[in-house]
């Protein structure tokens, strides 16, 4: 079932229930979990496949170690906690470079052509491809942008689509400029709309 | 119309894509009906990609349980690190404080010694005398001349004090008493009596002894060189032949009497004299 709750702002609770997680109060925790989780494993599992889960896990226990120091609002925080998960990903990446060698996401690409091509299948003549996109799962469309946007472009969008987080915090987790998060992020608009509209063929 | 406007002619009606559409689009909240033309489907792409799913319970319990438990072990942990810090920080300085005395007082007392390296040892004993403190400079071991620290003993050094002195009246003294056995020699014969006599100033009573105490004297023949000296007539010959051969060993065997001994190392001295007379004043 689908949580809207990632999208949801905490707004004047937040700093009340920050305290109290700060303080070690489980339903406090429970609340900023339930609150970010989902989107922290699909930013995850879009570069890390399976082991987006342990992933996570590692980046809340990090979270949690670090908790009691941190200071901020409620932006703030989730950017934080997206800035661990990109290291914990990072890390991930270095530490089994060699079984990603056949998850890369070079690979991806090349499985992107192909479920581009499925997907221009699946859409007949009165069934227009956009509206199979729409009616895609949140999982598979996340795994449909890496497949088809280069890795700086695809990590972009996924930290502004699936994150939630402003250009000036996307540039903050990556360590890019604002400028370069924004001429990517429409570099990657343009792409996608290159690869979707055109014909199945051509892609 | 060159490839450029043939290019755009074959692109989908696509308008430019302002900041504002794009921020709308990837906040995922555009419907692909909504969306500008041409980006329909990047509408629906993303806003399906911000739909995701819920969170599994099983793992989210077993999660935040760690979560509480690590919050708490973070929220204890900075007291106990700060008292090991201190208690580190005050055993450092302690030790390190206690270090540093022993080793000023260990090398205080060397430098003291001279027992310092002789590069270290100058360097101290140059800091030092700045401040007035006198401390040996390397190779000033005191004043124990031809001695060194390691024991060598050094024939060259000669700073004795005594040395000269006696060396000059040495000098006279063994040419009187070879002049004398050899005014002996070519007089009476008689050599021993009158180099003992001459030797140790008059003191010598060897033919006195001889003729008073007679065969006490012989009998002792075996006994010193200066019986051997006073033995009188019966030993006057061969004290007669030292006397010729004297020009070897006359002098030596009278000079090594305990009187010019005991006054200084004349006895090793007049040793070299074994080679001859002359040899022997000369060298005195």
């Amino acid at each position: 079932m689908p949580s809207p709750t990632t999208r949801h702002s905490l707004g004047d609770q937040f700093q009340g229930i920050l305290t109290a997680a700060q303080d070690g109060g489980e339903w406090a925790v429970a609340i900023l979990y339930r609150w970010l989780h989902p989107a922290v494993v699909g930013y995850l599992r879009a570069r890390a496949g399976d082991d987006a889960e342990d992933l996570a896990s590692e980046t809340w226990l990090a979270v949690a170690r670090a908790l009691p120091g941190f200071s901020g609002d409620e932006t703030a925080f989730r950017s934080w906690v997206f800035t661990i998960a990109h290291r914990r990903l990072v890390d991930h990446h270095r530490a089994s470079s060699r079984r990603l060698k056949t998850r890369s996401l070079a690979a991806d690409e090349g499985d992107g052509s192909d479920r581009s091509e499925s997907l221009a299948e699946l859409a007949g003549p009165d069934d227009p491809a956009g509206e199979v996109v729409a009616a895609l799962a949140g999982d598979e469309a996340v795994r449909r942008i890496v497949s088809l946007l280069p890795p700086d472009q695809a990590e972009i969008v996924l930290l502004r689509v699936v994150a939630g987080l402003p250009v000036d915090e996307v540039a903050a987790v990556t360590g890019r400029k604002t400028g370069t998060v924004r001429v990517l992020q429409h570099r990657a608009l343009r792409r996608l709309a290159d690869r979707l509209e055109r014909p199945a063929a051509e892609v | 119309m060159n490839w450029r406007a043939i290019a755009r002619g074959m692109r989908p009606n696509r308008h430019p894509l302002d900041e504002d559409s794009a921020t709308r689009m990837l906040s995922g909240v555009v419907h692909p009906d909504d969306a500008p033309p041409g980006y329909g489907h990047v509408a629906g792409l993303l806003s399906a990609a911000s739909t995701l799913p819920g969170v599994d319970e099983d793992a989210a319990g077993i999660t935040i349980s760690a979560m509480v438990e690590a919050i708490r072990d973070s929220a204890s942990a900075p007291q106990t690190q700060r008292r090991t810090s201190m208690l580190k920080k005050l055993l450092a300085g302690k030790a390190l404080a206690a270090i540093g005395v022993v080793a000023l007082t260990a090398s205080g007392a060397a430098a003291a010694t001279g027992s310092l390296p002789d590069p270290a040892q100058n360097v101290v004993a140059g800091a030092v005398s700045h401040v007035g403190l006198n401390i040996p400079q390397p190779g000033d071991h005191g004043h124990s001349a031809g001695h060194r620290q390691d024991g060598v003993h050094r024939p060259d050094d000669t700073t004795s004090t005594t040395a000269g002195t006696d060396d000059n009246s040495g000098d006279n003294h063994g040419s009187d008493v070879s002049d004398a056995a050899h005014k002996a020699q070519e007089g009476t014969g008689k050599v021993g009596p009158v180099v003992c006599a001459v030797a140790s100033d008059g003191k010598c009573k060897a033919g006195a002894d001889h003729s008073n105490k007679g065969k006490g004297g012989g009998d002792d023949e075996n006994s010193t060189t200066s019986s051997t000296v006073g033995s009188g007539e019966d030993h006057g010959k061969p004290s007669g032949d030292q006397g010729q051969a004297g020009e070897d060993h006359a002098p030596t065997t009278v000079t090594t009497g305990s009187i010019v001994t005991g006054e200084d190392h004349s006895g090793n001295d007049l040793s070299t004299s074994d080679q001859g007379d002359s040899a022997s004043g000369g060298r005195h």
